[in-house]
């Protein structure tokens, strides 16, 4: 047996060898060239050797495509890892390369180990390839090497070797930073990796490289930079990958990671250390919370303001959060010495003598979150007061070509005369003078606007520091930092009332020795306890698929897959939700809801109205967009029944082509021209003021053409299925409009599978609140997302009350939520429900919705 | 663990929330089964629920889905393990509670006729053996049926004569 049998036995698996015990013959291979021979292997073999002169080319797959291109030797070579094998290659052992080719097209596992090759991993990064249906090694040695396409090879770049060695005795964690960045969250990330590294197997993952790379790889056992981990994960080299026991996610910029913990099944913790104000877009906060076992955040006030955003998802956060902050509260001292010498070192730095000054330093990046504006201003107003206050600002990222910021900070430093000797304001760049900074300062002032728990304030306050920060900016406005004199809060964004508590302070005083600070908490093991308390609290699992599937985090899987039906277990296991689980369940928290909005909600099947018993009705289509409005009229019959068509737009030009479209169906439009403000549906609305074109039709349909030339294919497929429930199809009436004649019906609208709460549309609810009949409720539940529906005039009459005759509405541009606009979405039941009348959720799981 | 599937009928549901057991319990729901909404949330202070929206490939496949979600309870397990797919009364409940307290070693096993594990009974020193999460964790890839899954069983858990 030569070397490369012992190889071929050695990874080719036992049922393959079962009936292939020589690589230089496939009977499955052959056989697809003689389909009437026996399929026993024996018997192909057989037939192979008496004719293997002339069928030597159908022997395998490699002996077929070497027939045709013998280059495809050097591309094998290429991509051989296993050392043997590729010892073999490279001592030119005849058919080696025969070898190597033969045992990637087995595909996994073994395709991956013995190559930088995987037949899965070919057709995930390649897609074209997949849905072509193509032979990926076929692909790659006829096309793919000449066209330079990524194989295992480009995964496995990304892949940096740890110092620590795996041991298969020890759990295995997954610690994800976004960046190895030197900056607040991979920092941290860093402290977990070092401890967890103790009493576990770690990997380390992020979504970018940065400077801290090294640091990661001396304390883990291995390091990867991957911004698709569902797709790569499987093709890491090592026994640490097949196994994780459970992953923490430091920062809620790894959202992109749920989707490979949920198809894995590893549960894991996500450390937030990022308020909801500033983390956009919103899914990635969404996504995370919908998916985690365990939400972590580093204080009570960055918590407090996720609570909407949970509510959200109803999300339960006594049960499934707790609060970690990085590092421990405790008031350290600087010896004399240390003092002086630090001041003495500043003062030649800027150029003004500190030994007396009352020092006030602020630290980190120079931008409008920091605050650093604002630092700016305490320091002019102190100038006036007491100019030997003098203000000491650390930090990077001043750019004065950055007009988002740097170019007005730049200017403004100028115009006050920053820098200059005689100043109160001083910049000094990141680096080696920190400690000095710190070491010199009385007090620091957290400028901040938004800051969850800044270590540079830890730092501070282990060097004896009093601080100073705006109420409700910060997480050391918590309680347990609050209780203490060593912080003063003052009105928020108020430098007066900053520069006023500064002069007030004492000044520090030196001690015989230096504090040694504290020693770091123990991050990882509250982390790890946590979530494993929690997954043992947890009594309540769901296993299979739910009646509505529509994809979240899995978009790109086809409908049942079972990717889909995992990241529904897992909501439903926690009984989160961004969808329904089925009507049921919709039914039943309409019931369960105390809230008077709720008592007039009600589903209703889809079905077909008979023409003859179609009311009496108006329609009103906004068409900013008219792209797809001939196809609209000849494929929904309804709009051949409307009494009347009211279209409105905005230009003249749009006018006359709804004009000519309509016509061309024999339809004759009342298009009204009104300015682009108020998406659609404030021009629905302004027909119902005194004098509008609503006139005193009682039952209207509002439509709108959704679609604009940037929309996405599931947004045409969206407003698909709302027309299609709204009004039927070509040759069929939807039951919609038969339904909002019902005597007591106000409002008939589609379901819509997801569940979509009141997002950013919560923060107005307290500026409407006074002007309803009741509270709101904690979510909507129900209303006609998407803005499309049929409703009863008095409904749009009370809408229209509750804003006013001259409400201030907003001009374009707007948000992508939380306007006046969006809010309208969700109140329509309200007003409703307001009338005593019902609105009406019309579904049809069987339409697309997504 | 006691571990009672909807297929044993109310009554032996309810018994089983009753019942003095010294650790978990779990019920296992099955697609058809008659419990709604609010008796599932009321159980639910008895049992970790396990709901099963599809119906599973057979009973070895659904505890070893059961074992994977409740890893950590089975390593840190000092009790007993009983598992009832059947109806069953007070009476039998205790005199199995009993048996699996003083047969430490046992291991009971009840197929339907269909070949459907209905019962199974394991004494406290195999339910708290290390070897038992194992055991599950080692089957969970694999697709075995009722049958196989207890045949297996009794062959690795063979202690009598030790």
């Amino acid at each position: 047996m030569t070397g490369l049998d012992q190889l071929w036995r050695k990874h080719a698996p036992a049922d393959v060898l079962k009936h292939r015990p020589d690589f230089r013959f496939d009977p499955v291979h052959y056989g697809t060239y003689f389909p009437d021979l026996d399929p026993d292997p024996v018997q192909l073999f057989d037939h192979y050797q008496a004719h293997q002169q002339a069928n030597a080319r159908y022997a395998t797959f490699y002996a077929h495509l070497h027939a045709q291109k013998p280059s495809i030797n050097a591309i094998l070579a290429d991509l051989v890892i296993d050392p043997d094998l590729a010892a073999e290659i490279a001592a030119d052992t005849p058919e080696a390369c025969y070898l190597a080719c033969e045992l990637i097209s087995l595909g996994a596992p073994v395709d991956a180990r013995v190559s930088d090759f995987s037949m899965d991993g070919y057709l995930a990064l390649h897609k074209d390839i997949k849905e072509a249906g193509m032979n990926p090694l076929l692909h790659y040695l006829q096309n793919g090497a000449t066209e330079e396409r990524a194989t295992l090879a480009t995964i496995r770049q990304s892949q940096y070797p740890g110092k620590c060695r795996y041991s298969s005795d020890r759990p295995t964690c997954l610690i994800v930073v976004h960046e190895f960045s030197r900056t607040g969250a991979p920092i941290v990330g860093l402290d977990l990796v070092r401890e967890a590294s103790r009493s576990h197997n770690v990997i380390v993952a992020a979504l970018r490289g940065g400077a801290l790379l090294e640091d990661f790889q001396e304390h883990a056992c291995e390091v990867v930079v991957t911004e698709q981990p569902l797709r790569d994960f499987p093709f890491y080299a090592g026994k640490i990958f097949q196994n994780i026991d459970l992953a923490i996610a430091n920062s809620v910029e790894c959202y992109l990671f749920a989707p490979f913990f949920v198809a894995s099944d590893i549960p894991f913790a996500a450390y937030v250390h990022e308020y909801v104000d500033y983390t956009f877009p919103a899914y990635k906060s969404i996504f995370t919370a919908l998916f985690v076992d365990l939400l972590v955040f580093s204080s009570d006030h960055v918590r407090d303001n996720w609570a909407g955003r949970l509510k959200d998802i109803e999300f339960d956060t006594a049960r499934d959060t707790m609060v970690l902050p990085q590092r421990d509260f405790r008031v350290g001292s600087v010896d004399a010495e240390t003092h002086q010498a630090a001041r003495k070192r500043l003062s030649d730095l800027v150029g003004r003598d500190l030994s007396s000054a009352r020092l006030v330093c602020g630290a980190g990046h120079l931008q409008w979150r920091k605050g650093t504006d604002i630092f700016t201003m305490a320091a002019q107003i102190c100038r006036a007061s007491d100019p030997d206050t003098v203000f000491l600002w650390i930090g990077d990222g001043l750019n004065a070509e950055d007009v988002n910021f740097g170019a007005w900070m730049t200017y403004h430093m100028r115009q006050i005369g920053a820098d200059q000797p005689d100043s109160n304001l001083f910049f000094l760049p990141a680096g080696p003078h920190y400690p000095d900074v710190l070491a010199a300062s009385d007090a620091m002032f957290v400028s901040s606007r938004l800051d969850p728990l800044p270590n540079v304030v830890f730092d501070a306050l282990d060097r004896g520091c009093h601080i100073v920060q705006f109420d409700g900016a910060s997480g050391f406005g918590d309680d347990r930092y609050r209780r203490s004199e060593q912080f003063v809060s003052v009105e928020y964004g108020n430098p007066h009332a900053a520069a006023t508590a500064l002069q007030a302070l004492p000044r520090k005083i030196p001690h015989d020795k230096s504090a040694t600070p504290p020693p770091r908490p123990k991050l990882f093991a509250q982390i790890r306890d946590g979530l494993q308390a929690r997954l043992k609290e947890q009594r309540y699992f769901v296993r299979g698929a739910s009646e509505i599937d529509v994809p979240v985090i899995f978009a790109a899987e086809k409908d049942g897959s079972e990717l889909r039906i995992r990241e529904r277990e897992k909501m439903l296991r926690y009984r989160r939700r961004l969808i329904w689980r089925d009507l049921a369940e919709v039914e039943d928290e309409l019931a369960r809801s105390d809230n008077w909005i709720h008592r007039n909600l009600r589903l209703a099947p889809y079905g077909t109205a008979k023409t003859a018993t179609t009311p009496e009705f108006s329609m009103h289509i906004h068409a900013y967009y008219t792209d797809e409005l001939a196809d609209d009229l000849k494929s929904y019959c309804t709009y051949h029944l409307a009494r009347r068509i009211v279209v409105s737009t905005d230009t003249e030009k749009k006018a006359d082509e709804i004009r000519t479209i309509m016509a061309a169906e024999g339809l004759t439009p009342e298009v009204v021209l009104v300015p682009n403000r108020g998406r659609d549906i404030l021009p629905f609305m302004e027909l119902f003021q005194d004098g509008g074109l609503a006139g005193d039709d009682e039952i209207w349909c509002h439509l709108h053409q959704k679609k604009s030339l940037g929309t996405t294919k599931t947004g045409d497929i969206w407003r698909q299925f709302l027309l299609r429930i709204l009004l039927g199809d070509e040759a069929s009436v939807s039951d919609a409009v038969t339904r909002i004649a019902q005597p007591g019906v106000g409002l008939v609208a589609p379901f819509d599978p997801y569940y979509i709460p009141w997002n950013a549309s919560r923060a107005l609810l307290p500026k409407f609140a006074a002007r309803l009949p009741g509270p709101m409720p904690g979510n909507p539940l129900l209303f006609p997302v998407g803005n499309m529906f049929w409703v009863r005039r008095s409904v749009v009459l009370e809408m229209n009350a509750m804003f006013g005759q001259d409400y201030p509405w907003p001009n374009e541009p707007i948000a992508n939520d939380g306007t006046e606009f969006h809010l309208i979405e969700r109140l329509w039941p309200a007003m409703t429900t307001h009338l005593k009348m019902d609105s009406v959720f019309v579904h049809k799981l069987d339409q697309k919705r997504v | 663990m006691l571990i009672v599937s909807s297929s044993s009928f109310e009554p032996a549901i309810y018994c089983a929330a009753e019942c003095h057991w010294p650790g978990p319990k779990v019920l296992l729901i099955l697609p058809g089964s008659s419990l709604q909404r609010k008796q599932i949330e009321r159980l639910n202070k008895d049992f970790i629920i396990i709901e099963h929206l599809q119906a599973p490939g057979n009973v070895a496949e659904m505890l070893c889905d059961m074992a994977g979600w409740l890893n950590v309870q089975l390593h840190q397990a000092d009790w007993p393990f009983l598992f009832f797919g059947r109806p069953f009364d007070r009476e039998e409940l205790a005199n199995r509670v009993e048996t699996c307290r003083t047969a430490v070693h046992g291991i009971e096993t009840e197929l339907s006729q269909d070949g459907q594990l209905v019962m199974l009974q394991l004494g406290e020193m195999i339910a708290t053996s290390p070897l038992f999460p194992e055991f599950f964790s080692h089957l969970g890839s694999r697709t075995i049926d009722d049958t196989t899954f207890t045949e297996l069983l009794h062959t690795t858990f063979n202690w009598k004569d030790t």
